[in-house]
């Protein structure tokens, strides 16, 4: 049976983040990850197995290898910002359509649910990637509808990576201009269309950013994390 | 043409993590449309890796048991377009790992199916190693169960002879 990621969320500063625009209630968002499981799922090379090494580790890989079998990773404790997050034992699948049954495996046991998918790709309206956005996110609906009824629905979380190789690069476009370009990549029909499968905006946030770096993963996940609070 | 082993299953992922992913199962390349048979694949793969034990590691090389069965990962030469170790796996059943040939066999299977695949495997000594573990595990593993039946045969043995002596 897959250990998804339990995240037990212990506060160490002041609840309000001091450079965030919205003030944040640090108190609301660590009871809501308190003990949670999170699956991380997505298409080949979109980032999972950067994502879990930064959540379990607090790094991000040097070198890195294709996920051809689903792995354990060892989670442990770590800070970020507001948070101390201890994130626990986790598994890293791979990206293939054929390890659907895994995926479904950890998903039906999963509070939140964390699909990547790659900015850069789908900017650039390539039909390769979203043909495969599409077909993972038709999973997602049907395990969505199998899992109705039968116990809360997991929070989803749509997170676009590679933002840094995106046309204009997301990381380096001037404050006043990134929220602009953020809305236009959330208005794209892919997104769209990923929001809608998933069930709805009060159900899915997406949160777009880049992995190259240890700080712009941090940021990525400091945006994820700060996004549970407005879910509930 | 190269040989095919009918014991062995294979798999990769294709280096632009596109393309479908090189899979065979008992010598015969598995297509698109063989859904079913690539999911049992997958699925066979994680369960010896998530249940196994793992009997061999050595740089990004590994081996899994778990009963029976086993899994060697195995970097190929070639990296994939995000520049990432681009492994190679074969999944099998141990059950002709005590003929001598074996190892260099299942040494032979894996090259074979780089070839076709087009890629390559160069640290076969490597390889052979990790072979070696999955065959000495099982070879001490099936000592335990010899000892735990041959155990199990005396206690019975003993019972069997005893009952005569305390029967009126
Ligand atoms: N430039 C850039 N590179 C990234 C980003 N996220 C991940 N990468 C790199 O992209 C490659 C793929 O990332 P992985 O985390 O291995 O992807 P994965 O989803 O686990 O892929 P599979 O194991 O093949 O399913 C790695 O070389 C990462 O360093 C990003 O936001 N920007
Ligand atoms: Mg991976």
């Amino acid at each position: 049976m897959p250990l998804p990621i339990i995240i037990a969320v212990v506060i160490v500063l002041a609840a309000t983040a001091a450079t965030a625009a919205i003030v944040l209630n640090w108190d609301k968002i660590v009871t809501q990850l308190k003990g949670k499981k999170i699956a991380i799922l997505g298409a080949r090379g979109v980032g999972k197995t950067t994502l879990i090494s930064f959540l379990t580790t607090g790094c991000v890989p040097e070198s890195s290898k294709q996920t051809i079998r689903s792995g354990n990773a060892k989670g442990r404790r770590f800070s970020l910002r507001e948070l101390d997050l201890k994130i626990k034992d986790t598994r890293d699948l791979p990206g293939g359509p054929d390890a659907y049954a895994e995926w479904k495996e950890l998903f039906d046991e999963a509070d939140l649910v964390f699909y990547l998918l790659r900015i850069d790709k789908l900017v650039e309206s390539d039909a390769e990637a979203e043909n495969r956005v599409r077909r993972d996110m038709k999973q997602i609906e049907s395990w969505l509808k199998e899992l109705k009824d039968q116990r809360p629905l997991p929070r989803l979380f749509i997170i676009g990576t590679h933002g840094d190789l995106a046309n204009p690069d997301l990381t380096t476009l001037p404050e006043n201009e990134q929220g602009n370009y953020q809305d236009r990549i959330r208005a794209l029909p892919i997104i769209q269309e990923c929001v809608q499968r998933a069930g709805g905006s009060h159900n899915t946030k997406v949160v777009l950013g880049s992995m190259k770096s240890k700080e712009e993963t941090e940021a990525l996940v400091f945006g994820i994390f700060s996004q549970v609070e407005s879910q509930s | 043409m190269s040989e095919r082993y009918p014991e062995l299953s294979f798999q990769a992922q294709s280096l632009d993590n596109l393309a479908l992913d090189p899979m065979e199962v008992n010598g015969c390349p598995l297509e698109e449309k063989d859904e079913e048979e690539r999911e049992r694949l997958v699925q066979r793969i994680a369960q010896v890796s998530k249940s196994g034990t793992r009997v061999f590691s050595e740089g990004s090389i590994s081996a899994f048991r778990l009963g029976n069965e086993f899994i060697l990962e195995i970097p190929s030469d070639q990296k994939d377009s995000a520049g990432r170790i681009a492994p190679i796996i074969c999944y099998g059943h141990v059950s002709r790992e005590s003929e001598k040939s074996w190892p260099d066999e299942v040494v032979s299977a894996i090259r074979d199916f780089a070839n076709r695949i087009g890629r390559g495997v160069s640290d076969q000594a490597a390889v052979r190693r990790g072979i070696e573990a999955v065959k000495k595990n099982w070879i001490s593993r099936l000592w335990v169960r010899i000892k735990e039946w041959l155990s199990a045969l005396g206690r019975k043995l003993r019972r069997h002879l005893a009952l005569p002596s305390l029967s009126p």
